[in-house]
């Protein structure tokens, strides 16, 4: 009797973990790995570390997340976007704030990288991400937050499987390099930028688009010059702040190994000359009509005398 | 013990034991992603669909089955055949003739000048298709060496051609990495074929879509693949899913609803109506690509229902089509310009294009409070990651 008690317990367990298996329904989860090809690491040494993702059959268009990492420990020196699976970054990693919150889509979907070389779709590069061991003891890499959106126009977050990546630095190790640095002598691709305006933003101002890839190193990031000013750091959209449109643009995008890809465009348009110098004329003709005023006053004046 | 089980218990045991084993088919909950393409790379010793030779592979040709009398036939790095080993019989007359670049002692007023060098003797190879330059010498001074700064290789640029399916005479669009980098015209039998060179090694999301003759855009047929440096590689069998839409937005139970779209010509439309049980009608397309099926809705239940198509040709099968809504009701409701659609909203700025602009001004608002109503795609009053991947669903580039 005690028996049969037990079985029909055991049977209760497992009928709630099939109900719950089933019930939830078993999506399928993109699997998502924290990669490096070291196996030791010193203090004081830096490593590389990917970020793949594999949809599991699933197509996705977007993605982000919060690399977790222990910040007494690392220290995020540098990023790699070359070669992502994102074609258009909303947030990147920074590294001056020692932040690696990442988030950007990919128009059309992604559903594996395919190659000749293999049958069926490997998983993609989402970022790499160098950092520094500044202090010993456990480390663990981690994602939180990480949201994993379906291409299927609804915005559809899927389940994701994160595999961490930990390591313990250990000590006596003399030298060490994980990965070769990236030796990236190619510009940025060719790009062309474009000037809009839109009520949505800016307040209706003429605005400046731009972006383009880098398949070796990544964007670094960009530059604008209007006119003869000196070149700014920019984000697209840029604010450009003669509004007139009467001076050349200049967009530069200068990759992570410092190449550089230009983009210009004459003035757009060409101002008239009341346009250019209206106010000057309007002020000149004021001071001139003073001037006509008071001499014909006082020519008045002198003729009743 | 089994048979002491109440039963109730059995049953629920053999029913989950019976869903457990039948899990694979039973518990899909979304479509898996369906890529066909046929990808072959020029330059891997194998030959392939659409390559003549490949490396070492010349499909048993030899200089004489390419019309000389002698020579040695070698594959070109485009996988085409390179005969200019190859020797014709005219060659080694000293009269430099048509196909000839030189012969003999007639360089065609060739010399080592007018071949970019400074001076030397120019002479002309055996086969007589190119001029020999080892006599040609550049002026460069002597001496000197050691230091200097290193020169990096040139880059060597890849190539993708895509070949396959749209609709005829239609406008193929291809995106690299979700901007528009070349655009092709399909034939009248719908089929296209455009190359695009000078790619630099790496992973690329190429898109390609296009449009029926009244604008009504195809799904995207998107895939993303590794370019390896050089590599001549080549998309095949790509078959663009039809386009698709229908003449009411709302249906009489009872009466047909028109689907209509466009495809390949003279091929096989399977239409899908889902409701409680699918159903599905089998057309033909005619020789325009143009398919029509008046469904009649008296198998459907009221509510709301979707329907979506697929071109079956010559053993192949192109993806589904978008997937357009309809309701069954009481009344018929002819359908509208969609002005408030998702895909109708993420263009922005309303220049007919969903692109690099609209994802600016989304970019403008990302996490701020309180955005413009018409940016907010999920009405939800924030701009976060659901606008975007909707946005990024209804991209055109």
């Amino acid at each position: 009797m005690i028996q049969i008690q037990k079985f029909k317990n055991y049977f209760k367990v497992l009928l709630v973990i099939f109900s719950v298996f089933f019930i939830t329904g078993p999506v399928l989860a993109a699997q998502i790995n924290l990669i490096s090809d070291i196996e030791t690491i010193n203090v004081g040494q830096k490593f590389w570390l990917d970020i793949m993702i594999d949809p599991a059959g699933e197509d996705i268009n977007a993605l982000e997340g919060v690399v977790n990492y222990p910040h007494d420990k690392l220290s995020l020196v540098n990023v790699n976007d070359g070669n992502s699976i994102i074609n258009l970054w909303i947030k990147k990693p920074d590294i001056k704030n020692n932040q690696a919150v990442f988030s950007g889509i990919i128009p059309g979907g992604f559903s594996g990288v395919l190659s000749p070389f293999y049958s069926g779709a490997a998983a993609g590069k989402v970022i790499s991400l160098q950092f520094l061991v500044t202090k010993g003891g456990e480390i663990k890499v981690d994602l939180d937050n990480l949201q994993v959106l379906l291409n299927n126009g609804l915005g559809t977050a899927i389940n994701t499987d994160v595999q961490a990546f930990e390591i313990v630095p250990t000590e006596n190790i003399i030298t060490f390099s994980s990965r070769e640095e990236v030796t990236d002598f190619e510009a940025p691709e060719a790009f062309s930028f474009q000037i809009v305006k839109d009520k949505s933003i800016f307040e209706n101002k003429y605005i400046l688009i731009f972006n383009t890839q880098d398949k070796g190193s990544g964007i670094d990031h960009y530059e604008v010059q209007e006119g003869q000013r000196g070149f700014v750091i920019a984000q697209s959209p840029y604010l450009l702040k003669n509004q007139h449109l009467d001076e050349q643009i200049v967009v530069k995008a200068i990759d992570r190994a410092g190449n550089e890809r230009i983009s210009r465009v004459g003035p757009p348009r060409h101002r008239t000359f009341l346009e250019k110098y209206g106010r000057y004329c309007l002020v000149l003709l004021i001071i001139i009509m003073l001037f006509l005023s008071y001499f014909l006053k006082k020519y008045i004046k002198n003729n009743k005398d | 013990m089994f048979t002491k089980l109440s039963k109730i218990n059995k049953l629920i045991l053999i029913i989950s034991l019976g869903l457990f084993l039948i899990y694979p088919n039973f518990f899909i909950i979304a479509d898996s992603v369906n890529i066909s393409v046929t990808v072959t790379i020029c330059g891997n010793d194998i030959l392939e669909t659409g390559e003549d030779c490949d490396t070492s592979k010349l499909d048993g040709q030899s200089c004489t089955s390419q019309g000389f009398d002698s020579g040695t036939l070698t594959c070109a790095t485009n996988c085409n055949f390179d005969t200019s080993q190859c020797i014709a019989s005219s060659c080694g007359n000293n009269i430099q003739e048509s196909g000839e670049s030189c012969d003999g002692s007639d360089l065609a007023g060739e010399t080592c000048v007018s071949q970019g060098f400074d001076s030397g003797t120019l002479t002309c190879d055996a086969s007589c298709t190119s001029f020999n330059t080892t006599q040609c010498q550049t002026d460069g001074g002597g001496g000197g060496g050691g230091g200097g700064t290193y020169v990096p290789p040139a880059p060597v640029e890849a190539s993708v051609t895509f070949s396959g399916r749209a609709y005829p005479l239609s406008e193929v669009l291809i995106l690299k990495d979700a901007q528009i980098v070349v655009t092709t015209i399909a034939d009248q039998d719908a089929n296209f074929l455009t190359t695009l060179s000078n790619l630099a090694f790496g992973n690329y999301t190429f898109s390609l879509y296009t449009e029926d003759i009244n604008g009504r855009r195809s799904s995207p047929f998107t895939f993303s693949i590794y370019v390896s440096s050089g590599a001549q590689i080549s998309i095949g069998n790509i078959f663009i899913s039809p386009s698709i839409d229908i003449d009411k937005s709302q249906v009489k139970q009872g009466d047909n609803i028109v689907i209509f779209g466009q495809t390949t010509p003279e091929s096989e439309v399977t239409i899908l109506v889902n409701s409680e049980v699918p159903h599905f009608a089998s057309i033909s397309s005619d020789d325009d690509g143009i398919y029509l099926h008046n469904f009649n809705t008296a198998v459907l239940e009221r509510g709301d229902h979707i329907t979506k198509s697929k071109t079956h040709l010559d053993g192949e099968v192109s993806n589904y089509s978008e997937v357009i809504s309809f309701v069954v009701g009481d009344v018929n409701v002819f359908k509208e310009v969609d002005d408030d659609g998702p895909c109708a909203k993420s263009d922005v700025n309303k220049d007919g294009r969903v692109n690099l602009v609209d994802f600016s001004i989304f970019a403008y608002w990302y996490g701020k409070a309180s955005p413009p109503a018409h940016v907010d795609l999920n009405d939800d009053n924030i701009i976060n990651l659901v606008d975007f991947s909707i946005m990024a669903f209804c991209w055109t580039g």
